[in-house]
């Protein structure tokens, strides 16, 4: 054996030491006495912790869930366009939101409640349908403006170089109706004319389009 | 003793057994109060009350089987240990000055004459042994703790445990081979 196996074995020997028989007297009754209330309590701490995890979870969803409309109204508040069913879902309760577009559910209603216009009844709605409006009127008045210059093109356009071919009639005063009704290839045959078409407008415009927009 | 019987000892002594109380105290406080007197500590059966009161106080939370209930013993005992010697905060460590008594083994005479032959001169020896060093063979041999659970109780890693043992082993054969002892 080495001395270091040796010296470990003399150590186990050596070290232990027993306590002051008087300790023991004293000590084991207080520890089994700590031991008992430290277990009671640790059982009561485990028994009360479940309902109280329980009651917490509830308490934290309920929390969560009315937030949500508190966050909604306030993102209305700050002028973000809350999504339609959250808009419908505060109209239920009689809450107007701020900051939002008219809904057609809303203008319906109030157009039936009023039995007028929504464009007269409500100044919001006012401001909705004439920006709705002004976008319409831009895109008009856009489409307008390329038929013009189309037609332009058209008008300044010599008979050969609007064909390509000096001896040939133009299709206008041949009888050939040129392209197509619906084709977009810069005007009807009625456009080489020097007269000027008859201004046509879209069928299915909204009575509202009228509006600001001049011919 | 049989995993069953330590359960059973273990669950008694959770329900505030006084028997079961003295079972495990007569069996782990004189390798615990060895280990806090080997390590200097300032009043070491007053800091053997302490560890046995948070032994006594942690119960309830232990899970384990005999072994780990050893390892958390020492763990508690190292704790109290460095508690103590902060609160005291005085003269440095004088293995001398309270060498401990050895257990009588009267049943092994062999034992009993190399521990009492051995007492001064293990005595010596663990005194030239850094604080460190000290703690981790001691751990080791007397708190039959594996390297994990000796890295648990002083707060370094395993690699650390096994560096300061074998410096300390090392430490103890350098110092035996000085004196020419002869074991």
């Amino acid at each position: 054996m080495n001395d270091v196996a040796l010296f470990t074995t003399a150590l186990r020997a050596a070290v232990p030491t027993p306590p002051d028989p008087r300790l023991g007297a004293n000590l084991v009754p207080r520890l089994a006495e700590v031991a008992r209330a430290s277990t009671i309590e640790a059982e009561t701490q485990a028994t009360r912790r479940r309902p109280r995890s329980r009651l917490a979870l509830v308490a934290r969803v309920g929390i969560a869930v009315a937030l949500i409309p508190l966050v909604l109204a306030g993102l209305a508040f700050a002028g973000v366009t809350v999504p339609e069913p959250a808009r419908s879902a505060f109209h239920s309760v009689g809450v107007t939101l701020p900051n939002q577009p008219a809904t057609r559910g809303e203008r319906s209603s109030t157009e039936e409640s009023s039995g007028l216009p929504a464009l007269t009844t409500t100044t919001e709605t006012t401001t909705s349908e004439a920006q709705s409006q002004g976008n319409s009127d831009a895109a008009h008045q856009h489409a307008l403006q390329q038929r013009a210059k189309a037609r332009g093109k058209a008008i300044g356009h010599t008979r050969g170089k609007a064909i390509g071919l000096k001896d040939l009639t133009p299709p206008g005063q041949t009888g050939e109706t040129g392209p197509p009704a619906h084709s977009n290839a810069g005007g009807s045959s009625a456009s080489h004319s020097s007269q000027p078409a008859p201004k046509t407008h879209p069928t299915n415009v909204p009575s509202g389009h009228a509006n600001g927009h001049s011919k | 003793m049989p995993p069953e019987r330590f359960t059973s000892l273990l669950e008694a002594a959770r329900e505030g057994s006084e028997a079961a109380w003295q079972e495990l105290y007569n069996g782990l406080a004189p390798v615990v109060l060895g280990y806090l007197r080997a390590n200097a500590a300032p009043d070491p059966e007053d800091v053997l009350s302490e560890v046995f009161l948070q032994v006594a106080r942690d119960i309830a939370g232990f899970d384990g089987e005999e072994r780990g209930f050893r390892s958390w013993v020492f763990t508690i005992a190292h704790h109290r240990l460095i508690d103590a010697r902060r609160h005291s905060a005085r003269r440095p460590v004088d293995l001398s000055a309270e060498p401990p008594e050895p257990r009588g083994r009267a049943d092994d005479a062999a034992d009993e004459a190399l521990a009492r032959i051995g007492v001064e001169e293990v005595q010596r020896v663990l005194s030239a042994l850094s604080e460190e060093q000290r703690a981790v063979l001691l751990l080791r041999v007397i708190g039959d703790l594996s390297i994990e659970d000796v890295a648990k109780a002083v707060g370094k890693r395993p690699g650390a445990v096994k560096a300061l043992q074998r410096r300390g082993l090392a430490a103890v054969k350098r110092e035996l081979a000085r004196k020419g002892v002869t074991l």
